[in-house]
């Protein structure tokens, strides 16, 4: 688009030049971190290192640490999975349906959501490697030779299609993120003073010299990797959801469990994009560049998904109720009234209720507001997971199975383990990467600074001046 | 420039109608039971296609869209369909209460006496007859008083220069989606899902909604290219064309999407409730709509509009658009037919004659309200990003 319309809300603030939005973006990788980044990055690396000795803890006494049991076989590890997985999701929809849509408000966010998906993504992935117990034979996952001749993968089971699926995503996410991150990475390059950082950040850019032919290049493969990517937010988090939905176990198998699954996670993502950006832009100054109106439309979309959320959750339960099927009935009715009815509870009003909220543009406009939300988010969508998963498994066909499940503190410690791992690797990448996009940005001064939108504004009214003599 | 309506375009549509007319006499006399299920399937099909049309306005009301409002007038044309549709589907529900057909057999007084599933369910609550009859006068309501409002609102800033007219669409706009979130998914229970009684699916109102939105947008592209072709409306370029365009493919994967998992998980659960409706479909003669309406819902436009060409050809585009609603007329007939007609189905006379018969009927509605106002929404505030779209 050439033309912006007068009366949208500038992008970028402070009547930025080129070499402002420079100097501005690459300041936190030049300069000394503060002590509050200290303080963060201590705690965050505290909790890291105790999940990773509970994790050893794991492997060394067994999954018999964990509060499984014989009628509840999955529970902490598979709802932090699929959480992980789904906070992931904005990353993607940010860098590749954003792109398609041509919303230029995504080019101040991109990268540090593409960044945040691959570390989410890293945090999900271990839990089905370690949830096997003996990690030292994880690689059965894969379909590879192994010494027991006759074990062989199962191409008819969701778990596989699961595997295949996070590792695609994995690797084009950061394909994509990478490549979108080279022309930056020389921008950072060519202002190192210190030799050995040039030389680090000069490997890292591949060597990128800025002609004409490498931008061609480097579009035309953004713009493939954006075309592999759009079905990749779609077919993530639609396999997750098959590793539930394909079973015939009452409260997993619904036919809409796809693309609520996929609304979930962009919900979920979104809202913790809004977490780590609302303390970013604080902590980096980046506050001109991501805007209220930045955070505003992000809010949009998690009304959107939220009630799209909301929808599906109503549906299931209206036609459990239309199909006369029993089962449906029970899974429902214990969802919402049985002994895990806080955790339902908690679900609905964190993710159905309170994103309503957002309908007013004040407190869609509220940084207060938005943080406080999105962190509701996050803990409802977590409990949407356990919900599914734990009320569906813990009252079994027999009911002389029935069962509760409780956490131990190895499965809590875990869990707290990978927000460490997720945030060492987030507060890391805040110092050494150039968190939002560098030419991404550049490109689109000239439309949506504000600078610029009042010196076109002052044109048009000059024209219309001189038109008006006439 | 306006566009008039009138000379062969007008004939054609009125002959359309005749023809129509003409299937539906046949059709009385030869086979009745035809003629009120293909009532049905042509009353939603266009009744869809105008609801998209409302769609599209509303979503880019609230999206703040701006590249559209050079053709919005197409849209809101398309939406002055919406009261003839809602008329065809309260005629059938109100002649189903009265037991002149059995569409939705579950109407039968003897049904809901000794049906085990029925009387065993919510069914027993939501399937009543007088329920079913004032859902219906409810989403019909909803969705035309809406889209009267759009249309006010689009007529009024014509005249009046300012924001004022376009914040109150954006208003009317978020309180459409809110309102179609939730009626669409039941309106698609109601007259479609409930035809085959026993069987549910939680994900099939928005299968619904995808072939509607994508038979929408087709319809949108195809009524712009005709005005194109008469050399109207010269500010929509072929930017324009190429994002409809690309709606039409990114929405007709979405549709596969949806029908791919609602299926698939059907088909790999195998329970004999929910699978059975498939075996109604693919075990019997009714394979070759639904394997041919995949072929050309999926396949087709996957291979011919993945490339930017081909999305910003008129002469092309025109071709697959056409073919597009031939698919999503199939699909809303393999969903329909197995239920209502059984085995007794054909396409023959009547149903061709009938489909031809509301596209006529469709096509002298939306050109009329078409003629009847300025092509171009001149006071937009986002006209000027239109009239200078490149992509």
């Amino acid at each position: 688009m050439n033309v912006e319309s007068p009366i949208r809300e500038p992008l970028i603030l402070g009547n930025k030049s080129y070499h402002q939005i420079t100097e501005d973006i690459c300041k936190p990788i030049e300069g000394r971190a503060n002590k509050l980044w200290y303080l963060v990055f201590t705690v965050a690396a505290i909790c890291a290192l105790w999940g990773v000795g509970l994790i050893a803890y794991t492997f060394g006494t067994g999954i018999g640490v964990w509060g499984l049991n014989k009628t509840v076989g999955w529970a902490w590890d598979i709802t932090n999975f699929v959480w992980w997985v789904g906070i992931g999701h904005a990353g993607t929809l940010i860098s590749a349906i954003l792109l398609l849509f041509r919303q230029k408000w995504r080019m101040a966010i991109n990268r540090s959501a593409e960044a945040m998906t691959i570390f989410a993504v890293i945090c999900a992935a271990m839990f089905p490697a370690i949830h096997v117990g003996r990690v030292w034979v994880v690689y059965w996952f894969f379909p590879v030779p192994n010494q027991l001749g006759s074990l062989w993968v199962n191409f008819n089971s969701p778990l596989l299609w699961d595997l295949f699926a996070i590792s695609t995503y994995f690797s084009v996410s950061l394909g994509f993120w990478y490549i979108g991150l080279i022309p930056d990475f020389a921008t950072v390059r060519d202002r190192q003073i210190k030799p050995i950082m040039k030389k680090i950040y000069s490997v890292l850019s591949f060597g990128w010299s800025g002609n004409v032919k490498t931008w061609q290049r480097f579009e035309e493969v953004s713009l493939v990797l954006a075309g592999l990517s759009t079905p990749l937010v779609l077919s993530v988090h639609t396999i997750v959801s098959m590793d539930f939905a394909t079973s015939i176990v009452p409260g997993w198998h619904t036919t809409i469990f796809p693309p609520y699954f996929v609304a979930g996670a962009i919900f979920s993502g979104f809202a913790m994009v809004a977490t780590l950006l609302i303390i970013m832009r604080k902590v980096l100054n980046l506050e001109e560049y991501i805007t209220i109106n930045h955070l505003e439309s992000m809010n949009k979309i998690i009304v959107v998904t939220g009630s799209i959320v909301g929808v599906a959750y109503i549906t299931e339960l209206v036609i459990a109720w239309y199909s006369g099927v029993q089962y449906e009935h029970y899974a429902f009715l214990n969802r919402a009234t049985g002994p895990y009815a806080w955790a339902y509870w908690i679900m609905m009003s964190c993710n159905v209720i309170s994103p309503q909220l957002f309908w007013s543009r004040k407190i869609r406009r509220s940084l207060v507001a938005t943080f406080m939300l999105s962190i509701v988010v996050n803990i409802g969508m977590w409990f949407e997971r356990f919900v599914i998963i734990v009320t569906s498994t813990h009252r079994d066909f027999l009911p002389s199975s029935w069962t509760m499940f409780y956490p131990t503190f190895v499965d809590i410690g875990i869990f707290i383990g990978t927000l460490g791992i997720f945030f060492t690797l987030f507060l890391l990448f805040s110092r050494a990467f150039p968190v939002i996009a560098i030419a991404e940005t550049k490109s689109i001064l000239k439309i949506s600074g504000d600078g610029w939108k009042k010196k076109t504004e002052e044109l048009y009214e000059k024209v219309g001046e001189s038109e008006h003599h006439h | 420039m306006n566009y008039t309506f009138a000379g062969k375009t007008k004939m054609l549509t009125i002959a359309l109608m005749g023809i129509g007319l003409a299937s539906i006499v046949y059709g009385f006399v030869m086979t009745p039971d035809r003629v009120w299920a293909n009532l049905l399937l042509n009353g939603f099909f266009f009744l869809a296609i105008a609801l998209a049309a409302t769609f599209f306005i509303a979503v880019n009301y609230v999206g703040e869209a701006g590249w559209h409002s050079g053709l919005k007038r197409i849209p809101e044309a398309m939406s002055t369909y919406l009261p003839f549709g809602g008329i065809v589907i309260l005629a059938l529900v109100v002649t189903g209460m009265l037991g002149v057909h059995d569409i939705w057999h579950w109407m039968d007084h003897h049904f809901q006496e000794t049906d085990s599933v029925y009387l065993n369910s919510g069914k027993k609550v939501y399937l009543t007859n007088t329920f079913f009859l004032v859902r219906t006068i409810v989403y019909l309501a909803g969705w035309i008083f809406l889209a009267i409002q759009f249309r006010k609102i689009s007529l009024k800033e014509d005249s009046l220069k300012g924001m004022s007219m376009h914040k109150k669409g954006i208003v009317f706009g978020a309180a459409f989606l809110v309102f179609f979130a939730v009626t669409s998914s039941m309106s698609a229970w109601d007259w479609l899902m409930s035809i085959d009684v026993h069987w549910y699916s939680t994900l099939f109102g928005w299968y619904i909604f995808a072939g509607l939105f994508v038979s929408g947008l087709v319809m949108m592209l195809l009524i712009l290219l005709h005005l194109k072709n008469q050399g109207l409306m010269q500010w929509v370029n072929e930017n324009h064309i190429h994002d409809l365009a690309k709606l039409m493919f990114a929405f007709s994967i979405f549709w596969t999407y949806l029908w791919f998992s609602q299926y698939m998980l059907i088909w790999y659960s195998n329970i004999p409730e929910e699978i059975n409706y498939f075996l109604e479909r693919f075990n019997t003669d009714y394979r070759l709509i639904v394997i041919s309406m995949l072929i050309i819902n999926f396949l087709f436009p996957l291979l011919i509009l993945m490339h930017r060409n081909a999305k910003r050809s008129p002469m092309l585009l025109s071709i697959v658009g056409a073919i597009l609603l031939v698919g999503h007329y199939l699909d809303l007939f393999q969903v329909i037919m197995p239920g209502a007609v059984k085995d007794k189905w054909n396409i023959g006379f009547t149903e061709v004659g009938m489909v031809l018969g509301f596209l006529g009927l469709f096509l002298f509605v939306t050109l009329s309200a078409l003629s009847k106002r300025k092509l171009l929404a001149e006071n937009h505030p986002f006209l000027n990003e239109s009239r200078q779209h490149h992509i």
